[in-house]
């Protein structure tokens, strides 16, 4: 019990300064950085359920999640770093607050 | 050899497709094109025959479930696609004289042709469902050409009158269809295929019940009524006199309203085994119309509607003669099929001349605006005189071997039953007779005799020779066909299994052969006195009621125009335009609601990146505290 929590402890610590560097930021990169934080701390939390939970019983389920958590995570990396390199090119610099006229 | 048969229907088709491609760039050549492949459909239809004195053709394919598709000829067929191919052509080649100077007159010839096809398709499909297919085929045609001349308020006014009118004829043929399939679908695969039909109505009628047979025949009847302009869906033929004369010819002789008689005749068979009252429904509604159309037919003054009556009342006989078939037999559709044959051939002849009187009058249509014709045009005259000698049955004459045997038929029908209804087509027919040769001569006097009655008459002139070859060679026929009567009698008699059903050309006592020669004596006299010597124009019967009664055709017009769609039609599309247009209201208010409400919501968006995170945060916080309260709970 004691070893579980330390692990989510953990993760709810990365995933608070993830957040943090997400509210707090303007800058495109570093939101991109923060929230790639947030979701390996997900991941960290997965691994640390699996092997707490499922140790020894020869269930794999939470690694494979972890896996794919990760593939997504660089995916998500990859469309969101296209999309803050076409914001580059139109303006020139990499604010978040550049984006407000994309709405309605 | 059927690929013969099928190139019966497909070289017209070719020479639609042709004719609109080569006659867009070379407009002269267009009914030299149509002209040609109809007469290579002639030439298929006369292979096609030494094949079918053999035995018939049938070939057929899978269409769509267990409907096939394919060609059924026998005797009855050929007989039909050679006459239409032929008379088809004879008109087509009229048409390059009548139509030379019309701007569209590549798209002329596109749609006769168009039409040919869909009347030989129609003759030899082997399926009802494919024959109702090219059934649409001529409907369409029709209306296109009647409404050629689409700058007449009048030509387009009667396209969509001729469009409507017969509609309620396919309706009617729809639903018999229906019937027929649904009542068969347990008996056999494929129930609506012609062969079947006409070889198996004897069991038919045991399967499924001579009465619903008989609906069903009655049904069909509804079809040709339409089709055939019968009486009581006749109004939409003399309309049809505002297209081309040649159009016309094409519709009365060779297509389009022969195609209700050869429905009938096609499925003689079911008519025959069903209820008794089918086949009696045939025969009143054909002599009705005999007799009806040929009263009207003496107040009209338009050439063209003369003839279009007289087409009325001579189909009328082609069906009266198939009616009859309970007590001569199968000889009945001989009768109306050769009636049909020779029709085809002096009523293209009598279109065709008053075509040429037309084009020397100007397209001044107005009998009474004529007069003196035939030492003017002697020629065209001549062939005219022919044409109406032969539609008043004039002995040695086609139209004396055709029509007098339907009334000594109707004679042997009448003494053979015992009740009064028998009298009837034989009484009808009779009097039609005399009426036939009373509105022939009354116009024949009108157009040729006397002094001219107007400028035009006094300056009109023959058309070149040339230009009359086809009606000459009509007119040929016309005086000789009486020639192949027995031949024919014997060629197209339907096969049927009940020996009572077998009697050979009618014949009657001396007294009835007679009497129709009798009355063409009198109405050639009476006409001649009132219309040769020019008594008419002293007579005033203009304001007596009948003569209102008659030039009004008793009204049927105003019934249908003044009651059926004023009161009846246009308040119930009234109603369903109202319902539908609450319909649609609504329909249009559920997507201009969702976008309205949605426009108020978006604001919602910001844009503000940050506001995003907080309401994800905050949500993400609403969410567990719910949670914990449930677990608390």
């Amino acid at each position: 019990m004691m070893f579980v929590s330390a692990i989510s402890f953990v993760a709810i610590l990365l995933f608070a300064i993830g957040l943090y560097g997400v509210i707090t930021s303007r800058v495109g990169i570093k939101m991109l950085i923060s929230i790639e934080i947030m979701i390996n701390s997900a991941i960290l939390n997965l691994i640390g359920i699996g092997s707490y939970f499922y140790a020894g019983s020869g269930t794999i389920s939470p690694y494979v999640f972890a896996l794919f958590a990760i593939a997504i995570g660089v995916i998500e990396s990859a469309v969101g770093l296209g999309l803050l390199i076409a914001v580059y090119h139109r303006f020139g610099r990499i604010d978040i607050s550049l984006l407000r006229e994309i709405r309605w | 050899m059927y690929v013969y048969g099928w190139m019966i229907f497909i070289s017209p088709l070719i020479g639609f497709l042709l004719t609109l491609i080569i006659g867009k760039y070379y407009r002269r050549w267009s009914g030299a094109v149509a002209s040609f492949f109809i007469f290579l459909a002639f030439v298929f239809s006369v292979i096609t025959y030494f094949t079918v004195i053999k035995h018939p053709i049938y070939n057929h394919y899978t269409w769509f479930y267990n409907i096939d598709f394919g060609i059924y000829i026998d005797n009855l067929a050929i007989v039909m696609a050679i006459m239409v191919s032929f008379v088809s052509l004879m008109i087509h080649l009229f048409a390059i004289y009548y139509m030379k100077d019309d701007p569209n007159k590549h798209v002329y010839f596109a749609e006769t042709a168009l039409f040919t096809a869909g009347m030989l398709g129609l003759v030899i499909s082997s399926n009802l469902v494919l024959l109702f297919l090219f059934w649409e085929l001529v409907g369409l045609c029709s209306y296109l050409l009647i409404g050629f001349w689409f700058f007449k308020p009048n030509a387009t006014a009667a396209a969509k009158k001729a469009f409507i009118v017969t509609r309620v004829g396919d309706l009617s043929f729809i639903i018999g269809m229906s019937i027929l399939y649904y009542s068969l679908i347990n008996v056999t695969k494929d129930p609506l295929s012609i062969p079947y039909l006409i070889s198996n109505a004897s069991s038919i009628a045991v399967a499924i019940g001579k009465v619903r047979l008989g609906i069903i025949a009655i049904f069909i009847l509804g079809a040709a009524i339409g089709k055939s302009a019968q009486f009581p869906l006749h109004v939409w033929i003399p309309d049809a006199m505002e297209g081309p004369t040649t159009v016309s010819a094409l519709i009365h002789a060779a297509t389009m309203v022969t195609a209700g008689v050869y429905l009938v005749a096609r499925l003689f068979q079911v008519f025959l085994y069903a209820a008794p009252f089918a086949m009696y429904a045939v025969a009143i509604v054909g002599s009705f119309t005999a007799l009806y159309a040929g009263i009207v037919g003496l107040v009209v003054n338009d050439v063209k509607r003369i003839l279009a009556y007289s087409t009325i009342s001579q189909l009328g006989y082609m069906l009266a003669a198939i009616g009859l078939a309970p007590i001569i037999g199968g000889v009945a559709v001989s009768l109306g099929m050769f009636h049909l044959v020779s029709h085809a051939i002096f009523k293209a002849l009598l279109f065709m001349s008053a075509g040429a009187f037309l084009v020397a009058m100007m397209d001044l249509r107005d009998a009474k605006q004529m007069g003196g014709l035939w030492k003017r045009m002697p020629i065209t005259t001549t062939l005219f005189f022919i044409g109406s000698l032969a539609l008043v049955a004039f002995p040695g004459t086609a139209g004396y071997f055709s029509k007098d045997p339907i009334i000594f038929a109707s004679y042997n029908y009448f003494t053979s039953s015992p009740s009064f209804s028998g009298f009837l087509p034989f009484l009808f027919l009779i009097i039609g007779s005399l009426l036939t040769t009373l509105y022939t001569f009354r116009m024949f006097f009108l157009v040729a005799t006397g002094k001219p009655r107007s400028t035009l008459a006094e300056r009109a002139k023959d058309p070149p020779v040339i230009a009359l070859l086809p009606l000459i060679v009509l007119s040929i026929f016309a005086l000789i066909l009486g020639v192949w009567q027995a031949p024919f009698y014997s060629f197209v008699k339907p096969t049927l299994d009940i020996a009572h059903y077998t009697v050979s050309v009618p014949t009657a006592p001396v007294y009835i052969t007679t009497l129709p020669i009798i009355l063409l004596a009198i109405g050639f006299f009476v006409d001649l006195y009132i219309y040769g010597f020019e008594k008419w124009k002293t007579w005033d019967i203009s304001r007596t009621w009948y003569y209102k009664l008659v030039k009004n055709k008793f009204y049927i017009d105003v019934l249908y125009t003044r009651i059926i769609s004023e009161r009846v039609i246009l308040p119930l599309s009234a109603a369903f335009s109202g319902f539908e247009n609450a319909y649609n209201n609504s329909v249009n208010r559920f997507g201009s609601d969702t976008v309205s409400t949605g426009s108020y919501f978006r604001r919602l968006q910001s844009g503000v990146f940050e506001n995003y995170v907080a309401v994800l945060i905050i949500a993400a916080i609403v969410i567990f505290i719910v949670i914990e309260i449930v677990e608390l709970m």
